[in-house]
């Protein structure tokens, strides 16, 4: 197991560095520059030449690469020249936002979908199994932002129980979880009904199992069966779903952000993209990219402490 | 003819949805006595014998009567039957592959047994656990304990099972097709292991298996089913050496060609098994037997000539001293 994860790690590190690579590549094999960007295609040679220089952006491309992914390492995002704010810092602000809404909101689709997953998949022939699953389906069909304003209709406009959106920071910690309240609903509710469903579906198939029959078999009740031999193995693919998930939403939010106004980082891309802010493109993509290859990290770790089969093939 | 009784099924019918698929089979087991069950694929062997563990498909409903320690076991409700599962009668499956959760040690899951039925604290139950897979000639048990499923071959998966079914001292021993998925060499061995503790517990066995001589060389009695029916039932070696019933003789025949002839073409019987609920009226075997007449239009009994104890379920059993399978059934 040890040794695993000191493998898996080592895989970690290699893949962020191919990672960097690529992504400043992508970017750099982009037509038009910064420089470009900012001065319009009307541009005289001239003046593009000398933003060029100010920028460092004329050097040959292998030392740009290194003098990027340097700061990478220190933490140093660079300075965007086009609007001067340190990128670390924006990033960071931005997951700030971001995470705990992500984390509030899976918490909660867990919630959600682990429990009712379970009943829908043990009710499976039965009124209240297919209740469950017709409830899963519409909440997976209820759009995000409509189910937004819906809650910013009854919460904030009817009730005043809650702030309508906006964000004013962690310095008042009351008011960031206040205002991050609904939004994680509306994430939790629609994740947690795409998780239920793969909760659902694992259940149900593992109860049809061999294994389970021979659990059966030795006396054990359905439930005991259900909770001593089936929902560990249900959890295996659960887990892969839930990396996945995870994966998707760091801008997967951005709608939900967008509802409540949230300063986060799927928001903030999107305008860094319109506004071509390459600097600050490059470096999220990078923290994105570096996120999701450490999701999958934690998940191949869970997988090894589950499943035995995966420790004594390594 | 069995001594003190140990299971009786009286009048088992298993229906798929409306569909018999299992009509009206009784027989008894005594204690200590070795049954077989064999028949072709998709003639109820596997529903008869989950009928017996109560652990029949969603859909699937038994009546009748399956007595065990004077209660029928048919009329226990789930949870009372969970008492009965694993204590007093257990199954053996038939793919070894399958049937262990992969993700448990296989010392826990024979330790399992013992916490629900005995009470055992859970060192007791393990240390029973590694006596258990001993009995079952596992090598190293105490390692072998704590080894997960993968880690292990088909044939010593089967032993676990083996191990499993047998921990609680069961009265009744199912094994449904154990050794069918087992490579040749492995077959035998597990087939003289499940006789022994079976002999040594003085429990009674039903093995199905669709292989002839596999009964015959653990079992004294042997039941013959086809379309849902027992159509022959008696001491195994007569039954072997002269069967009555024309689809006994036509398994035996098939089996026997395959033993013997080693060209190649393994003789079967002719026709196939028809699917569930399309066997033909009176005698299901009327569609392939050769001795087929009219009367077979009606359902026939499964009796005995006088003074014997082979039953059979034939409107024209082939009398002993006619030339087996009466040179018809394996045409
Ligand atoms: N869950 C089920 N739903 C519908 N039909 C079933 C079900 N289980 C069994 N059957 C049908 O009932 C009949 C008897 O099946 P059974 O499994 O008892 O046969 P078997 O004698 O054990 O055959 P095999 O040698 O292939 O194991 C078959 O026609 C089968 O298709
Ligand atoms: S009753 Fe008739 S059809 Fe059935 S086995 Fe006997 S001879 Fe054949
Ligand atoms: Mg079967």
């Amino acid at each position: 197991m040890v040794i695993y994860f000191v493998r898996r790690l080592a895989i970690l590190a290699v893949s962020l560095f191919a990672a960097s690579i690529l992504v400043f590549t992508m970017l750099a094999l982009l037509p038009g520059d910064q420089a470009q960007a900012m001065l319009g295609v009307n541009a005289t040679p001239e003046a593009l030449e000398a933003l060029r220089e100010q920028f460092g952006t004329n050097r040959p491309f292998t030392e740009r690469y290194l003098d990027w992914a340097g700061g990478l390492i220190r933490g140093d995002f660079g300075i965007s020249p086009l609007s001067g704010v340190s990128v670390g810092s924006e990033i960071a602000d931005k997951l700030g936002v971001t995470v705990p809404l992500i984390l509030a909101g899976m918490t909660l689709a867990l919630l959600i979908a682990v429990p009712l997953g379970i009943l829908a998949a043990v009710k499976s022939r039965t009124a209240i199994g297919t209740a469950l699953s017709a409830l899963s389906q519409v909440g997976i069909a209820v759009p995000s932002f409509w189910l937004g304003i819906l809650l910013i209709t009854v919460f904030a406009v009817k009730l005043q129980w809650l702030p309508a959106g906006g964000f004013t920071g962690w310095d008042d910690v009351g008011g960031a979880v206040q205002a991050l309240l609904m939004p994680a609903l509306v994430l939790g509710v629609a994740q947690g009904a795409i998780l239920m469903r793969y909760v659902r579906s694992a259940v149900v198939e593992v109860m049809q199992e061999d294994f389970i029959q021979t659990a059966r078999a030795k006396g054990l009740s359905r439930s005991q069966a259900l909770t001593r031999h089936a929902l560990r193995n249900a959890a295996i693919p659960v887990i892969t779903v839930l990396g996945l998930q995870l994966a998707t939403l760091l801008i997967g939010t951005v709608v939900i952000e967008n509802v409540f106004g949230l300063p986060g980082l799927g928001r903030m891309l999107l305008q860094d993209v319109g506004n071509r802010d390459l600097l600050k493109v490059q470096g999220t993509v990078m923290v994105l990219t570096a996120a999701v290859l450490l999701i999958n990290f934690v998940v191949d770790v869970v997988y090894h402490a589950v499943d035995p089969r995966l420790r004594s093939k390594a | 003819m069995s001594g003190v009784s140990g299971l009786v099924v009286e009048d088992l019918v298993v229906k798929v949805h409306d569909i018999q698929a299992v009509k009206g089979v009784s027989f008894e087991i005594g204690r200590g006595r070795r049954m077989g069950l064999i028949g072709e694929s998709g003639c109820g062997k596997s529903l008869t014998a989950l009928a017996l563990m109560g652990l029949l498909p969603h859909g699937v409903t038994a009546s009748g009567r399956v007595l065990l320690n004077g209660r029928n076991l048919l009329d226990l409700s789930d949870k009372e039957m969970c008492a009965v599962r694993g204590n007093d009668i257990a199954m053996v499956f038939q793919e070894p592959m399958t049937a262990l959760n992969p993700l448990m040690r296989v010392g826990n899951q024979v330790a399992e047994s013992l916490r629900l039925h005995k009470g055992m604290s859970r060192a007791a139950a393990s240390a029973r656990a590694v006596e258990l897979l001993e009995r079952v000639q596992l090598p190293e048990p105490d390692r072998t304990a704590r080894k997960y499923p993968h880690q292990l071959s088909g044939g010593q998966r089967q032993r676990v099972v083996l191990a499993i079914a047998l921990a609680c001292d069961p009265a009744v021993l199912v094994a449904d097709e154990p050794t069918t998925a087992l490579d040749v060499t492995v077959q035998a061995e597990m087939l003289r292991l499940m006789d022994t503790l079976v002999r040594e517990e003085g429990a009674s066995l039903l093995l199905i298996t669709h292989d002839l001589p596999v009964v015959a060389s653990i079992c004294e009695e042997l039941l013959v089913m086809y379309g849902g029916s027992i159509v022959e039932h008696g001491d195994v070696a007569t039954v072997f050496d002269s069967p009555r019933h024309p689809y006994t003789a036509g398994l035996r025949a098939s089996t026997v060609l395959e033993s013997t002839d080693g060209s190649g073409r393994l003789s079967t019987i002719p026709g196939r098994v028809p699917s569930l609920g399309s066997f033909p009226t009176g005698c299901v075997y009327r569609n392939r037997c050769p001795r087929a007449d009219d009367v077979c239009g009606t359902v026939p009994l499964l009796t005995a000539p006088p003074g014997s104890n082979q039953r059979a379920a034939c409107h024209h059993p082939i009398e002993s001293d006619q030339p087996l399978g009466s040179g018809k059934a394996s045409a």
